[in-house]
């Protein structure tokens, strides 16, 4: 007679049928495993590149306010801002540019924060008392700097011309 | 013989590697996080460099208050503060840069160069009797003081005293159109188009500050023990008034107290007094500075007057 414990229950414990059920739902487990996870740290890759790009261009876009309101601390003023931001984001370049609403020079422009391999692009907008100058850095160290030019000033990415 | 575990055991084994792969997935999205931005070191020295611009502008201006209080004194027994002699205050200006270069590089390690590159001459006139009317030397009552000025830098008033509704500083422009007044009353009548400075009817003025430092300023009133609606002001001198300008007291036998105003390249309608007003020719009025601010992560350099209408 059979007991009722798991221990002296034997049904279904023939060595063929135990490894073919254990391979098949551990390849099932595994194979589901990876793939979704495969799926989530692509799109976790995104949101955390998204996010950088975001953190530098507020950080990029706060600088430019401090820049702007140096520029009523004295006149002929420059002032420049050596920043040390990441190389990359999730692993790729990116590019920072900054473009004026009027053309190459305005006090409201937008700042585009592109990582072109990953097809991500974070916008921003950015606006001064200063008029900002078309500007376009790769990666890295931006130099946001308020430049004195004759008898205008000028906010930019890339540092005052020598 | 097969036991009978056996298949459990593979089966708890499969669940531990799918688990292990899960619990390296999770720690695979801790690696992707956002690397910590070092950016607060920036903000720190912006924050410290306006500071530091702020103070050194403040402590410049006190010491010519004092060398003008020192020189005030030698003729007057109760001077009021006044721009100084250019010539003696150069080599002042070096030791002060010199000293405050240090104190900056001490306290945060930033280079800080300061020279002074200009300065402007001019003329000031003061009244310093608390006594006293705020007449000319002739006892008119409205009187220009200065005409064609192009900036005016300074002016204050210590009244201690107002007993009419009609004393005013009064600003104006190259037409006629343009015309600012600062309009100082005992009851705070509707004046159109007035900055005013004064308080409601009934109540009685004890005293009245307004100091003009860069264009801007905010006048204070001190009632004589009553409770009373201020009328007073931020005022921006001079706004909507372009140079060169005239300055003239309206009304001035309303008002009592002390005053200083100066001007550059003006020309004086005082005639001093043994009561004064008094005036001061070809002094100095104002300075010009040229500093640079150097951090290991900002280099600030730029131009700035001690005394200046837009606060440059």
């Amino acid at each position: 007679m059979r007991g009722l414990g798991i221990e002296s229950d034997d049904r279904g414990a023939s060595i063929a049928v135990t490894h073919a059920l254990t391979l098949a739902i551990t390849a099932i487990l595994i194979s589901t495993l990876l793939l979704a996870t495969g799926n989530f740290l692509n799109a976790q890759n995104d949101d955390v590149a998204r996010q950088q790009l975001t953190d530098i261009g507020g950080d990029v876009s706060s600088l430019i306010d401090r820049a702007d309101r140096l520029n009523k601390t004295g006149s002929s003023v420059n002032a420049t801002f050596e920043t040390t931001y990441t190389n990359r984001v999730a692993g790729e370049p990116y590019t920072i540019i900054l473009i004026p609403d009027n053309g190459t020079r305005d006090t409201e422009a937008t700042m585009y924060l592109n990582a072109t391999a990953l097809d991500i692009s974070v916008a921003m907008r950015v606006s001064s008392d200063t008029p900002m100058i078309e500007s376009r850095v790769r990666a890295g160290n931006p130099t946001v700097s308020l430049c004195n030019a004759g008898t205008k000033q000028n906010l930019t990415l890339t540092g005052c011309p020598r | 013989m097969v036991k009978p575990d056996r298949a459990q055991l593979l089966l708890i084994a499969s669940v531990l590697i799918a688990l292990t792969i899960v619990a390296s997935v999770v720690l695979l999205n801790a690696v992707y996080t956002p690397q910590t931005l070092r950016t607060g070191t920036v903000n720190t020295e912006a924050t410290e460099l306006r500071d530091t611009q702020h103070e050194l502008r403040n402590e410049l201006r006190e010491y010519l208050n004092r060398v003008g209080i020192q020189e005030a004194s030698a003729n007057k027994p109760d001077p009021l503060p006044y721009a100084p002699d250019g010539v003696s205050v150069a080599a002042d200006m070096r030791n002060i840069s010199a000293l405050y270069g240090n104190l900056v590089s001490a306290r945060s390690g930033a280079t800080l160069r300061i020279v002074k590159t200009g300065e402007t001459v001019g003329d000031v006139v003061f009244q310093n009797k608390s006594t006293r009317t705020l007449t000319d030397g002739s006892g008119n009552s409205s009187w220009q003081v200065f005409s064609g000025v192009s900036s005016m830098p300074r002016v204050r008033l210590n009244l201690s005293d107002i007993s009419g509704n009609n004393t005013s500083v009064v600003i104006n422009g190259t037409t006629t159109s343009e015309q600012w007044t600062l309009n100082i009353s005992e009851d705070a009548v509707a004046v159109n188009g007035r900055d005013q400075c004064g308080i409601a009817t009934g109540d009685t003025v004890e005293a009245v500050r307004v100091d003009l430092v860069d264009g801007q300023g905010t006048p204070v009133v001190e009632l004589d023990g009553q409770s009373g609606q201020e009328y007073c002001t931020n005022l921006t001198m001079a706004a909507g008034v372009t140079a060169p300008y005239n300055v003239s007291i309206d009304g001035g036998d309303s008002a009592t107290g002390r005053y200083v105003m100066t001007a550059d390249g003006s020309a004086l309608t005082t005639t001093p007094t043994g009561d004064g007003p008094y005036s001061r020719t070809d002094k100095t009025i104002n300075l010009d500075f040229r500093l640079v601010y150097v951090t290991t992560d900002i280099t600030y350099a730029s131009q700035f007057s001690l005394y200046s209408e837009d606060q440059r």
